[in-house]
């Protein structure tokens, strides 16, 4: 019997930790308890969200699961121990619990929640977790059962959107006005919740409270629409462009959301009740925005009985023909209608046709044309736009007269594209130029037909361009290489617009790569006619549909050479000297200037420059072209090919060349050329790495070098004075490691590894008295987890040095003390490794463990020990133990997977040192919510 | 505290009970108890007030108040600081020592703060106590209450870093059972 005495000892009990408080109130199965807590206050304490660090969590309410689970069986005790604190709790999941709560009382005290919890989330910025999907049961019981004013009054309250805060963003004025760009407005809930809690609740609140229904979503989506504009004053909303048909469209924003939202429930309106249209039309009249004459069309479109004498009023509404294109759904539905209709109306929508467009709403456009002398043009092009598109819509219904103005119109401007499909999507290049068109042209032909080409004016990105027509040229050269590189001579033009011989070079650079063959010699005499007979303009602006000069060709030119020497089979040795005047002409290209780089030196994102700059890949190329001649056999050295080795180092000399994005090229190839001739590239180092003044230069050959070569032991007499520099900059006090310092660290690593330096070289001692302790972890991290991607047994005196190494930082660890707990507790990395003996990895780990409770990434150390377990036991189940106490998240465990229990079954099996642990550690394990893993010790 | 010969015995098992205490959240590698921020810290200045009201006068109930009316406004003054003071803090600690003893609990569910209230007073006082013993010693130092406080100290620990949840549970079924099938 359910006693005072039961009561106060099972809350003396659950006191004792969150464990048996998470478990008493998931085992009680009979609401008696409600009133005997109740009095003790139990359900008036909903834990409150918690922030920590830029995090939010939200604490479970076992008192309300509960309550939700006794809901059913007493909803009246459930409903009077829900109390103003509860209502008021900032917890996520209380108000989940409590909308769950709701949905299952009778529907009087349901929407007493609903309403409280409406003004909850009135105030919320986001709603997270599961309550939109929770709320949308509870508003679809509310609206089955008579209660849809509260219903729809929390549906509005998850649905509604709001501003983004204001960015500081610089103003932007065109013509003196300010430009205004429209904002995206904010939900509560994400994109999919949204629409799950729509589609939840729809066919509830469509069937019983429809006017409501559509109500709520049309305010939504109109002030989605307004935040939007962002005080544009625009009357337009431009929804045919976002929304080209109402009855599908991408979801990608929120408008995109609110906009399908409508079309969901106005289908099911629309669809499910005779007087579904009328209702539509008179929530949408309240509204303004286009778009809401384009959801009346459709849902006369998706109305099954509209009767005939609407239907006919709205068809000869003159409002509707203003803009051919603006309600493409009003359009199809006069294409639906206009058969069934009777002939006065027929010969009504006859007469708006043929009366034509207010030109008046295009007085401007008109203006502007009879200043050039084309008003009339214009004028009955725009009459016959328009009428084509009405015509279009009833073309099944046409006398013969407007059949053959109809085809005349057609055949005059092309057929119109559908409504839906006016303007939207990806844009690519375009051109009315077919690929059989070219093909057909002789050489002569073909290289005057591209020069003769001239675009239309750009009214669009669907408008034909040099871009689109040479796409189709490099289509044909994909096709047939050799045909181009004969006839290459002919595009030596300098009038033929560089966007073809741009695409023509690019198209052989894709060739090189395939197994057709072409004549190189011919791409490569055309690459130094371009460098020799054209200019490139300093800086030249991107433009869409052609190359704003030579600029790019010269990128191209560039691009195929580096790429030819990746392709030896293509290449004879004998013929070098062809080539060689290529790369000296392509190695003296302005690009990038100091201008080009302005910018870029102030930014970190190293390599990006280089890849993407004439002169850097023209350089990348003279180095492939050494190394190519090196692999065929040829001598290769400062001596036997003075030409190439001079220009590599002059534009080293900052006097000559102070690009950064060059440098970094030197950088990024600094294997290579070591490789070629060390002696001549260490003689070349302090000039690769300055010092002052041009440390910029300096930074940037340095981070490429580190982040695209690997260490080099041969090199490292010659690069001690670089490392030492690198060393002596490092920030003890740093928080975070960059990529430049963890492949610093890296080097070194590997350097002893290696053998070429020892644990008491002065590059290391440095390196660890100056590292921040982020990098000394990440140094020695690092070392497990190379070593642990790597499938081959290491040597042993490779594993002996490591060892010695990882001795030598554990004592520095030891003797520091916690502050070097991040270091110590790398040594996880090493553990997982699987590379070095298991007593001792399993020694050191323990030690780590013991004096610095810390061994990382914890996932992976309990694989490990996992796997260690019936030969370790102990040090398994104490090393979990330790690493689950300090998992102060509590989310790790949960990444562990069967890995605890086998630790767990290990220990209890072996010594009673072991069980013993193994019994603290499940106690532990319970206390903290993980039930399950009392039944080891119930086994 | 087993060395009898040792007057200090207390003072320094109080002191060492004093670390236990101010350093236990660095269990959970929280700020250690700020320390200096005491009662007795904030009763110094009152104190120093006064003592110079008591050099002038015998305080006795004929007290002659012009006479020390500057220093006894002083001493109203700091009076008024220290119960502000306390107005402010106290709660304050009683919050920080309920989040401490969950902290130390580890990551997962926390039982409501208002379920052990009772013994975020027992801790809050324990600490005040050897506080006291510590700094000031305690004529006739009543040895059971200080065990009983160091055993208060030790459970409360204990509870949170050695738990029995396994048994614990137990005995809830038990109790639910008893409740649910009569």
């Amino acid at each position: 019997m359910l006693s005072d005495t039961i009561v106060d000892r099972a809350l003396v009990l659950v006191a004792e930790g969150g464990g048996n408080y998470e478990y008493f109130f998931s085992q009680l199965k009979t609401p008696d308890w409600i009133a005997p807590l109740n009095e003790r206050g139990r359900f008036s304490h909903p834990p409150d969200a918690i922030s920590e660090g830029g995090y939010i969590r939200f604490p479970g309410w076992p008192e309300g699961e509960y309550l939700l689970r006794m809901a059913a069986q007493a909803p009246n005790d459930v409903f009077g121990v829900l109390t103003a604190e509860c209502f008021a709790s900032s917890n996520n999941v209380v108000h989940e619990i409590l909308v769950g709560i709701a949905a299952k009382l009778p529907a009087k005290l349901s929407a007493d929640v609903a309403l409280q919890e409406a003004q909850w989330v009135s105030r919320q910025g986001v709603l997270y977790g599961l309550y939109p999907e929770k709320a949308a049961g509870l508003i679809s019981h509310l609206a089955g059962n008579n209660e849809a004013e509260a219903a729809v009054a929390l549906l509005g309250e998850i649905l509604d959107v709001h501003r983004p805060p204001e960015r500081d963003e610089p103003e932007i004025q065109i013509e003196g006005r300010r430009v205004r760009w429209g904002v995206d407005p904010i939900g509560k809930a994400a994109f999919w919740d949204i629409q799950q809690v729509v589609n939840i609740v729809a066919e509830p609140l469509a069937e019983t409270a429809p006017e409501l229904f559509l109500s709520v979503i049309s305010k939504t989506l109109d002030k989605a629409i307004t935040i939007h504009d962002n005080g544009r004053g625009n009357v337009e909303d431009f929804s045919t462009i976002w929304r080209p048909h109402i009855a599908y469209g991408d979801n990608l924003d929120r408008l995109g959301v609110s906009t399908e939202n409508l079309q969901v429930a106005t289908r099911l309106v629309a669809e499910r009740r005779n007087d579904g249209f009328d209702i539509a039309r008179r929530v949408f009249r309240r509204y303004e925005w286009p778009i809401f004459r384009r959801f009346e069309a459709y849902a006369f479109l998706v109305s099954a009985s509209v009767p005939s004498e609407i239907a006919e009023e709205v068809l000869i509404d003159p409002s509707r023909y203003v803009d051919a294109t603006a309600n493409p759904e009003f359009n199809e539905l006069l294409g639906k209608w206009f058969g069934r209709v009777g002939n006065q109306t027929r010969r009504l929508v006859f007469e708006l046709i043929d009366a034509g467009p207010d030109l008046d709403r295009y007085s401007q456009y008109l203006e502007k044309q009879e200043a050039q002398g084309n008003r009339a043009e214009s004028e009955t092009w725009l009459r016959e736009e328009w009428q084509l598109r009405w015509l279009t819509a009833i073309a099944e219904n046409l006398d013969d007269s407007r059949k053959e103005k109809l085809a005349r119109l057609a055949a005059k401007y092309g057929p119109p594209s559908p409504p839906s499909e006016i303007r939207g999507g990806a844009v690519g290049h375009y051109t009315d130029v077919t690929d059989d068109n070219l093909r057909k042209l002789a050489v002569g032909d073909l290289v005057q037909f591209l020069k003769n080409w001239t675009p239309p004016p750009v009214t669009d990105p669907y408008s034909p361009s040099r871009a689109g027509l040479a796409e189709v040229l490099g289509r044909w050269l994909a096709d047939t290489p050799s045909y181009f590189s004969d006839i290459l001579e002919s595009f030596q033009d300098r009038g033929l617009h560089p966007t073809y011989l741009r695409t023509i070079l690019d198209g052989f650079t894709t060739a090189l790569k395939t197994e057709k063959q072409f004549n190189i010699f011919s791409v490569v005499r055309t690459i130094i006619w371009v460098l020799q007979n054209t200019e490139a303009g300093p800086r030249e602006e991107f433009r869409w549909e052609e190359d704003p000069g030579w600029s790019w060709t010269y990128m191209s030119s560039a691009r195929f050479l580096t790429e030819l020497f990746l392709h030896p089979e293509r290449l004879k040795v004998e013929r070098r000297d062809e080539i060689w005047p290529a790369l000296q002409l392509i190695a003296d290209v302005k690009s990038p200037t100091s201008e080009d780089e302005r910018e870029y030196r102030t930014k970190m994102d190293f390599g990006m420059l280089a890849l993407n700059s004439t002169r850097p890949v023209g350089l990348e190329a003279v180095m492939r072209y050494c190394r190519w001649l090196k692999l065929a056999g040829v001598e290769v050295s400062a001596a036997t090919l003075p030409a190439a080795f001079e220009l590599l180092g002059q534009h080293l000399d900052p006097a000559v060349d102070d690009s950064v994005a060059v440098r970094e090229m030197y950088g990024m190839q600094f294997k290579l050329l070591a490789w070629l001739d060390r002696e001549w590239f260490e003689s070349q180092l302090p000039a690769l790495f300055p010092g002052k003044p041009y440390k910029v230069l300096d930074k940037f050959a340095w981070n490429s070098f580190l982040r695209f070569s690997g260490p080099i032991a041969t090199m490292l007499p010659a690069m001690r004075f670089r490392y030492e520099r690198a060393i002596n900059g490092l920030d003890a006090t740093a928080a975070t490691v960059s990529d430049a310092e963890r492949s610093l660290g890296n080097h070194l690593t590997r350097f002893v590894a290696a053998g070429s330096i020892g644990l008491d070289d002065p590059l290391l001692v440095q390196f660890f008295s100056k590292a921040s302790h982020a990098l000394r972890a990440q140094a020695v991290g690092d070392v497990g987890w190379h070593l642990g991607r790597q499938a081959e047994e290491i040597e042993p005196v490779v594993r002996d040095r490591l060892m010695a190494f990882w001795a030598s930082r554990l004592s520095a660890c030891l003797l520091e003390g916690s502050a070097a707990k991040e270091e110590a507790g790398a040594f996880g990395w090493w553990l997982q490794s699987k590379k070095f003996p298991d007593p001792w990895v399993v020694e050191q780990a323990t030690e780590v463990v013991d004096k610095f409770r810390d061994l990382h990434p914890d996932f992976a150390v309990i694989q490990r020990f996992a796997a260690l377990s019936d030969a370790y036991p102990f040090e398994a189940v104490h090393c979990l133990g330790v690493v689950f106490e300090e998992d102060r998240e509590g989310w790790a465990i949960h990444g562990w997977g069967d890995s605890v229990t086998a630790i767990l079954e290990s220990a209890l099996h072996a010594g009673a040192k072991s069980r013993d642990e193994a019994v603290r550690v499940i106690n532990l394990l319970v206390a903290r919510g993980n039930r399950g893993y009392r039944r080891l010790l119930d086994e | 505290m087993a060395d009898e010969n040792n007057p200090c015995r207390y003072e320094l098992a109080a002191h060492s009970i004093r670390e236990l205490i101010e350093k236990s959240p660095l269990l959970t590698n929280s700020q250690a108890f700020a320390s200096g921020d005491s009662i007795a810290n904030r009763l110094t200045p009152i104190k120093r007030v006064f003592s110079v009201i008591a050099g002038i006068q015998k305080i006795s109930e004929d007290i002659n108040l012009e006479s020390i009316a500057a220093p006894v406004r002083g001493l109203l003054g700091e009076l008024e600081k220290f119960f502000q003071w306390q107005e402010l803090n106290r709660p304050a600690r009683a919050k920080m020592i309920a989040r401490h003893l969950s902290e130390l609990s580890g990551a997962g569910p926390a039982p409501p703060v208002d379920l052990f209230e009772e013994e975020v007073f027992g801790w809050r006082a324990a600490d005040d106590y050897f506080k006291k013993v510590a700094h000031n010693g305690v004529e006739n130092l009543d040895c059971d209450e200080f065990l009983r406080r160091m055993s208060f100290i030790e459970n409360s620990l204990l509870r949170r870093l050695r738990p029995r949840s396994v048994e614990q549970l137990g005995e809830l079924d038990a109790l639910i059972r008893e409740a649910e099938n009569a």
